[in-house]
């Protein structure tokens, strides 16, 4: 494009109906002239109005409601349901029937950091029946151990989710690679909230809903990795 | 502000459901275009549903509904992507999928697209697609996509230029 041709800001401008009447028409004299900017603006113009017919609803590929829902409640409530341990009692069998062995031993030890975490949040909100499952658990944070104890159990979610990841890892040639591509990417999601939450509980260690929100996050996290264990995975 | 929100905000049992029923698909495209990634367009639905339900009593009626909530789905997306900046992520292009996952999932959400168009915006730089998208698509104006973003006007605009000479380009 040569010096006397229109700017891209000024055929842009154009394009977009954004001049004033004399600079508008100034363009027009331009264009009358100049093959090579007429077709610039037509082109423009064109590709203007494709942009804006593009339709403005796509249909998601499922129903996210009720996931938006169990996590639109989850900060009022436990973050781990009543219900937890039977489920997880119950995943584990299938692993253990449709994985290996280090599988299901890490998915064990997910159960008992599940168990762990849910005795703090207890302790800190007050008895409930539930924490009656946490005195057993090696390494439980004493009541009042907060956070200093809330650490400990994020460091064990951490260990057995890498034990989890690293085995579900060595056996991803086994699995449908789509499903190991949506369980990576879904990962990296929920990744990305467990750094946040945490970095933001340590410098507010006394939030509430910080606390809730690790938690939720490594739920979340130990909720998927027990779903891609299970194939077909529900994602 | 609509009988429906209200009842929302009442907590009226369905009413939130039939909110994001109404609502859902107009936001997965926003989540899906700018972050083109079907997976985190799916995370960032979910996320702005739940910030919508947590803020509900908080929408007094000054706008439309449907535009506090597409407010809400690009300040998710913003705060996403400024996020995984932050921490010095490799940026993608496009999902762990590339182009395929998205063409799927554009073509099967809204089958009357056209597909070229779609693919030549989701293979744009992040920057230049977030503010085509907010801007051609969603008909932001330049001054509230500014705002939205945290970038500066001019910045906006030589990013909208140059979008759309790549998506020309792309497009032959």
């Amino acid at each position: 494009m040569n010096r006397s041709h229109l700017s891209e800001e000024r055929l842009n401008d154009y394009a977009e109906g954004a001049l004033a009447p004399a600079d508008r028409q100034a363009v027009e004299d331009h264009l009358a002239a100049c093959a090579d900017c007429r077709a610039e603006a037509a082109g423009l113009r064109t590709l203007l109005a494709d942009l804006e017919r593009l339709p403005r609803e796509v249909h998601p590929p499922r129903d996210l409601l009720p996931q938006i829902e169990t996590a639109a409640r989850r900060p009022e409530v436990v973050p781990i349901d009543r219900e937890g341990s039977r489920d997880r009692a119950g995943s584990r069998g299938r692993s253990l029937r449709d994985l290996r062995a280090p599988l299901a031993a890490a998915a064990l030890g997910l159960v008992v950091v599940t168990a762990a975490a849910t005795f703090l949040f207890v302790q800190s909100r007050g008895p409930e029946p539930i924490a009656e499952r946490a005195p057993g658990v090696a390494g439980s944070p004493a009541p009042g151990d907060f956070p200093a104890g809330f650490r400990a159990v994020a460091n064990e979610y951490d260990r057995a989710i890498g034990e989890l990841t690293a085995t579900l890892e060595s056996h991803s040639a086994d699995l449908d690679p789509l499903t190991v591509r949506l369980v990576e990417e879904n990962l990296r999601i929920i990744d990305r909230a467990i750094r946040e939450s945490r970095a933001a509980l340590d410098a507010d260690p006394g939030n509430e809903l910080l606390r809730h929100l690790v938690v939720a996050s490594y739920e979340r996290k130990l909720d998927l990795l027990r779903q891609a264990t299970q194939p077909p995975a529900p994602l | 502000m609509s009988d429906l929100v209200e009842r929302a905000q009442r907590g009226e049992a369905g009413a939130f459901d039939r909110l994001y029923r109404e609502h859902v698909e107009r936001v997965y495209a926003i989540c899906l275009r700018l972050s083109a990634d079907p997976l985190r367009a799916e995370g960032l639905t979910q996320d702005v549903f739940v910030r919508a339900w947590r803020r509900l009593d908080s929408f007094r009626g000054e706008s439309r509904f449907s535009t506090w909530l597409h407010r809400i789905a690009v300040n998710a997306f913003m705060e996403d992507h400024r996020s995984m900046t932050r921490r010095g992520r490799r940026i993608e292009t496009t999902g762990p999928g590339g182009l395929e996952a998205y063409s799927i999932a554009i073509q099967s959400g809204a089958p009357d697209t056209r597909l070229d168009l779609e693919r030549a915006i989701a293979a744009l730089p992040r920057g230049a697609r977030t503010m085509i998208v907010l801007h051609d698509v969603e008909g932001y104006r330049y001054e509230e996509v500014a705002a939205l973003t945290g970038v500066a006007l001019g910045t906006v605009k030589s990013q909208i230029h140059r979008g759309r000479r790549l998506l020309r380009e792309a497009l032959g």
